[in-house]
Order: structure tokens, then sequence, then C-alpha cells
């Protein structure tokens, strides 16, 4: 499964948003998602994928696709 | 000095241990059950308490509870269920509506959550701050009511939603709002607040022949008070702007401090409550029919609050009904004046005074009033009510509330 589709359903999962209105190249706020809800996401992220997203990503990343790369860069920890 | 302008009950909303609305609670409660069961919580013994059953997060969709807690989503139901009472489902001016919202701990079981997280090598979760700060209920009612006059949090422990509901009062009196909405809320049915409340050893210990019985206000053999949680909100308004007839009328209330001890209250200014409150509302003594007393069953709370009351009752304490509710419900700290503010405008609609269950025999130093034991009393002559919140921290609250 492709990371894009992991979180797009952990967004599902976790904060019950509807997957049609996900989409990847849109900025978070256009479904719904403020910076309190991404900075949850953020901490979710860290368990779901065993990586440690930086801090800064909250701010500096502003699509789920920028995210999904993001991820895909980052050592997974043992 | 009677208060010039009227204050009335326009609606009550409640979420508490005995039901998830006040005519549900108040059957229950006059009906002689009582909501206390047995907890158990990691590394501490079983304790006796009274929870919610039913699923409070549900007044928000997933994605809003983010950031919320248990102590905002049941605050926010029970507003909910307070303006449906009062008939109010939109306001033209949001800056003319206040809310004042009393909790003694707000969102404990985040803060303990995160903390054992992190003692424990985790991560703390990032919104462990605007979940858990004390004014983070206000905050959700606030948005999702689109109350945008003063949105005000008291932590007055014990009597945080009493003094909360008397500050209401003073704002619509003071012009400062039209619509008060008021109340409290608690949520410390949480592993670390229940081990410190344990620590303090305040808690009365489960009854092994009937749990339900633990909390015993003013009896001989009780042992502690019992923790509970919920919620209870007011909708008030002045005299003029009520669209029908109130519940009752909000007649008067004082706050005092006893400046004396953090945790023994003290005779002195539980009296000086008692008076101020009375005076507030233009009555005296024997006009009172019925005392929702604090009564949290403590060793050193119950006398104290009896000694008060009689030596401000005078000739007319043996002739005053007097209970404590606390035992059904438990004590709901910073919801518990507001819970039993509810209760006392319930007996007072319906002339009917609820009994201090599981208490069978007086202590001695609790004796000279009418207690209410066993089961509730007819009381249709009943024409005003007093409801005390005596707090950790020495302030006391007193309401007074009449019939309409």
């Amino acid at each position: 499964m492709s990371t894009l589709t992991r979180l797009t359903r952990l967004i599902h999962e976790k904060f019950g948003v509807d997957i049609a209105t996900i989409d990847a190249d849109a900025p978070f706020a256009s479904y719904n998602l403020d910076s309190l809800t991404v900075a949850e996401l953020m901490f979710e992220i860290d368990d779901a994928f065993h990586v440690t997203v930086p801090d800064e990503a909250a701010t500096t990343v502003t699509t789920l696709r920028e995210l999904a790369t993001l991820i895909d860069g980052l050592a997974v920890k043992a | 000095m009677s208060t010039a302008v009227r204050i009335g009950i326009a609606g009550i909303g409640v979420t508490c241990p005995l039901g998830d609305s006040l005519e549900a609670s108040w059957h229950r409660l006059i009906s002689g059950q009582g909501a206390v069961g047995r907890m158990a919580f990691e590394g501490l013994p079983d304790i006796a308490a009274a929870s919610i059953g039913s699923d409070v997060s549900q007044v928000l969709t997933r994605l809003q509870q983010v950031g919320t807690e248990r102590v905002s989503q049941m605050a926010l139901g029970a507003v909910r269920k307070a303006l449906a009472d009062a008939g109010v489902d939109a306001w033209v001016d949001p800056e003319r509506v206040g809310l004042y919202l009393g909790t003694g701990m707000g969102g404990a079981a985040t803060m303990d959550a995160g903390f054992a997280a992190l003692h424990g090598g985790g991560r703390i979760p990032p919104l462990t701050v605007p979940a858990g700060m004390v004014n983070g209920a206000s905050a959700v009612v606030s948005i999702h009511g689109d109350i945008r006059g003063p949105v005000l949090t008291y932590a007055v422990a014990c009597a945080s939603g009493s003094v909360a509901m008397a500050e209401a009062a003073h704002a619509l009196r003071r012009g400062e709002v039209d619509i008060a909405v008021c109340g409290g809320v608690e949520a410390p049915l949480a592993r670390g607040t229940v081990a410190a409340w344990h620590a303090l050893r305040t808690l009365a210990s489960p009854d092994e022949d009937d749990v339900a019985r633990s909390c015993r206000p003013f009896a001989a053999n009780r042992s502690g008070l019992v923790l509970g949680e919920g919620a209870a909100f007011f909708v008030l308004r002045r005299e003029a702007d009520l669209p029908a007839a109130p519940r009752a009328w909000f007649a008067g209330s004082a706050v005092r401090c006893d400046a004396k001890h953090l945790t023994n209250p003290q005779v002195r200014g539980q009296v000086s409550t008692l008076k101020a409150a009375l005076q507030a509302s233009g009555l005296a003594p024997s006009d009172i029919g019925y005392c929702n007393a604090h009564g949290t069953a403590t060793v050193a709370g119950d006398p104290v609050e009896c000694e008060a009351l009689r030596e401000v009752w005078g000739e007319h304490a043996a002739a005053l009904r007097v209970s404590s509710t606390k035992a059904a419900h438990g004590h709901l700290l910073g919801a518990g004046g507001p819970l039993e503010a509810a209760l006392t405008v319930m007996a007072l609609q319906q002339g009917v005074v609820p009994a201090t269950l599981g208490t069978a025999m007086l202590d001695a130093r609790c004796t000279g009033l009418a207690h209410v034991l066993g089961e509730a009393q007819h009381a249709p002559g009943l024409r005003h009510a007093i409801s005390n919140s005596f707090a950790f921290g020495g302030t006391n609250a007193a309401l007074v509330f009449s019939r309409a």
C-alpha cells in the first residue's frame, strides 16, 4: 500500500473525514484539518509509520502528497 | 437588601450519573436509586464512584473532538440541553451572551494521561495543553455555541459552579449580558486524580453490603466522600427578557471565604455566607423550606455545616428540611453546586424534597435539623430553598431559589 493511501486511511479512521473529500494536492484546510488537527496527525504518523516527523513539518508541509513524500524520505526506526 | 431585577431560570441541562436529563435524574433520585458503583484503577484499591455510562463524546464529530476531552464534551452536552430547555436555539447578538463555567480540575484526565506518558518514557501528545487547560471546556462551549460575550472559567474547587452561577446572575443584573449560560462540569475519574484524592484520605470505602450506599452524609457511620462526574448548566435571564414562565427564580446568592485553613471548613465562614445569601434574597431563615446541603459525608465537613445551619436558623432550625443529594450522585466537585441547584429547583417545582439516601442513624453532631432520610418528602408549601457549596480553600457559596 502506498504511503499516500495509508495516510488517507489514517485521516479517515482517526478523524472521521470522508475519503472522497481528501484531495492529496489541496491544503489540509480544504477538508477541514486545522493546525491542531495536523499536529495531532503528525503525532499519529510517528507511531503508525515508525518514523520521527520533524517538528517544523507541521508548518512547512501543507498537502498530503508533500507529507507522503516527506515520510518516504525518513529513516524507519527499528 | 433585595435585588431589584429578578433573575429567572429559563432552562436547565444535566448530564450526570443519575441520568442524561434533569427529569430522568430527578425521578431516579426520588425513587431512592443512587448511582454510586464500584470502580477499579490500576494500583489502587477499588473505590466507590458515580460515573456516567453513556458515550458523552457523541456531542461532537470525531474531527471536532480533536483537542477536546471528556470534561469539554460533558459541558457542551449539558449546555445544549439547557438551551433547548430554555427554547433558545439562536441569538441575534452573540456578544450579549455570556458563559460562566465552574470546574475544579478542568481537563484533569488529559493532563494525567500526558504526564503518565512522559514519565513513562513516552511522548506527551501535542494537544495536551488545549485539551487539559482549565478553561478548555469553556472554549469548546463558546466555539460550538457561538457565545461571544464574557466567557469565564471559575476554579474554586467544590464551589466553582456555584460561584459561576452567582457571578452570572450579577452580570445579568449589571446589564452586561442578556443571556447568561452558567453552571459547572467535572471529570475527575482518571487514575492520577483518583489516586490524589485517595492519598488525601477523604474517599469513602465501598460499602461491602451495598456499594450504592457508600456515601452516607451526616451519618454516624459515614466514611468519606464519593467522587462523581458530570455537568449541569442553567440559562438565566432577566425577568423582562423571559419568553415564558421560568422554572424558578434565582432569588439571590452570596460568596464568602473562611480565610483559615486549606481543607478544614469553618463555622464562621459558612454562617456569614448563609446570612449574606438570605439577605441578598430578601428572605428570613423561616422562609426557607429546604436546604440542599453541601453534605459531602466527610468526618470533618458534615458537623461544621450542621452547626452553621443551626446557628443561622436558630429557633427555626428544627423545622428546616435538609438533605444531601451527593449520597445519590456523588461529589461532582466543581459541578456539584449546579447539579444540586438543579435538583433544588426540581424540589420547588414538584413540591417534593429528596432524601439523603443511605443514611440511617445520624451523627449526634449533625442533629437539630429536619433531616430528610429514607424517602423523599412531599412539601407542597415549599416556596424557597437554599443550596450550599463549601470548597477546599475556604470559599463558600450559597444560592437561594424561589418557586415561580
